[in-house]
């Protein structure tokens, strides 16, 4: 299964948050219902959900930027997004 | 040169 945004989903970026404090890296998730406002691994989740790549792909790629990546914790966001309608299995 | 991986999270908000 490979994760991507569903249709009418955007990630963006809040440059109000970050005019007014810059030690923020703001990103937002725009979507019908709502606004998600992940932090930065979340972020970097997102941004890595092209309908290509598979959760140990996702995860093989952050442990390029980050120490200690746990799948499981790839997995587990994805899911809550898949909840909220964010995310589907492409 | 890696930064720390800290559990994925985010808020959620009804409703540049």
């Amino acid at each position: 299964m490979t994760p991507r945004l569903r249709r009418g989903v955007r990630l963006t970026y809040d440059r109000t948050r970050q005019t007014y404090d810059r030690t923020r890296q703001t990103h937002v998730v725009l979507f019908p219902e709502g606004v998600l406002v992940p932090n930065a691994t979340a972020t970097a989740v997102l941004e890595l959900c092209d309908g290509e790549r598979s959760i140990p792909d996702i995860a093989a790629a952050l442990g390029e930027r980050y120490a200690g990546v746990r799948e499981d914790d790839v997995g587990d966001v994805l899911a809550r997004l898949v909840d909220r309608e964010v995310v589907e299995w492409a | 040169e890696l930064k720390v991986w800290t559990t994925p999270d985010f808020e959620e908000y009804a409703t540049m």
